[in-house]
């Protein structure tokens, strides 16, 4: 799972999977408002899961990207 | 803080950057080349404009982007709207989310709004979903409706009626911002 969501990260970002840490997240320019909704997006397709809106707001890091997906199995 | 304000000329080559940067230009519907002079003339535009507003958008004092409401109908109380943010440093999904909100409330409940349409190219679907994540609807397609790059693009008609807002509004907490009025 956690690689599963490192590898989406990495691929809607357009940046090397090394560069992809739990501590990566919002801070990055990258990760924009239209990249946080793609990356949702994508995470909840490939791993069969609903975010709920709240906790997508919520989500900083890819450690509480991880974490939501994981709740929500 | 965030705020959306009045453009200050000497902002007028920043916006013009904005505008016709890939980033920003590619979801638009035009692609236009603008000039100094020519941004000049927008600017004394928006100024004498007495119902259509134009502001910028300051983060933590940073010109962050451009929010625009147009088609303003004062008899049906309904208007179009837009945004872009530039500064890229700025950018994030809890922004976005706040400035949609904030709009709605502006036009909602203090100038007294009926309804608020936003039009989005199809493809772009990150954006077709911020809107419905604020509360918009999508109303329908028009069919090849923007020549743009070439060929005609599908545009996703959105809108949010005033008793929409306040059943979504009561369901949703964000920090106010500051819409300045032009004299």
């Amino acid at each position: 799972m956690r690689e599963q969501i490192y590898a989406v990260v990495a691929e809607i970002l357009g940046v090397d999977r090394s560069e992809i840490t739990d501590s990566f997240g919002t801070t990055s320019e990258l990760w924009d408002s239209l990249a946080h909704i793609r990356i949702v997006a994508e995470c909840e397709s490939r791993c069969g899961v609903t975010i709920p809106f709240d906790r997508i707001v919520a989500i900083e890091t890819v450690a509480d990207l991880i974490a939501v997906v994981e709740g929500n199995q | 803080m965030i705020r959306c304000r009045r453009i200050k000329e000497s902002e007028l080559e920043l916006i013009m950057q904005w505008r016709m940067s890939e980033e920003i230009t590619r979801c638009m519907n035009s692609d236009p080349v603008l000039t100094i002079e020519g941004q000049k003339a927008w600017l004394k535009q928006i100024e004498s404009d007495s119902v259509n507003r134009t502001w910028m958008i300051e983060v933590d004092g940073i010109p962050a982007g451009i929010m625009t409401i147009f088609d303003v109908d004062t008899v049906h109380r309904r208007c179009g709207w837009g945004y872009y943010i530039g500064e890229r440093s700025v950018r994030s999904l809890k922004l976005a989310l706040s400035l949609e909100w904030n709009l709605y409330r502006y036009l909602f409940e203090e100038r007294l709004y009926n309804s608020v349409t936003a039009d989005v190219l199809a493809f772009n679907t990150e954006v077709i979903a911020l809107h419905k994540m604020c509360g918009c609807r999508e109303v329908g397609v028009l069919k090849q409706h923007i020549w743009k790059r070439g060929r005609f693009h599908d545009t996703v008609l959105m809108q949010i009626c005033a008793d929409e807002w306040r059943a979504k509004s009561s369901s949703v907490s964000f920090d106010s911002i500051s819409f300045e009025e032009y004299l």
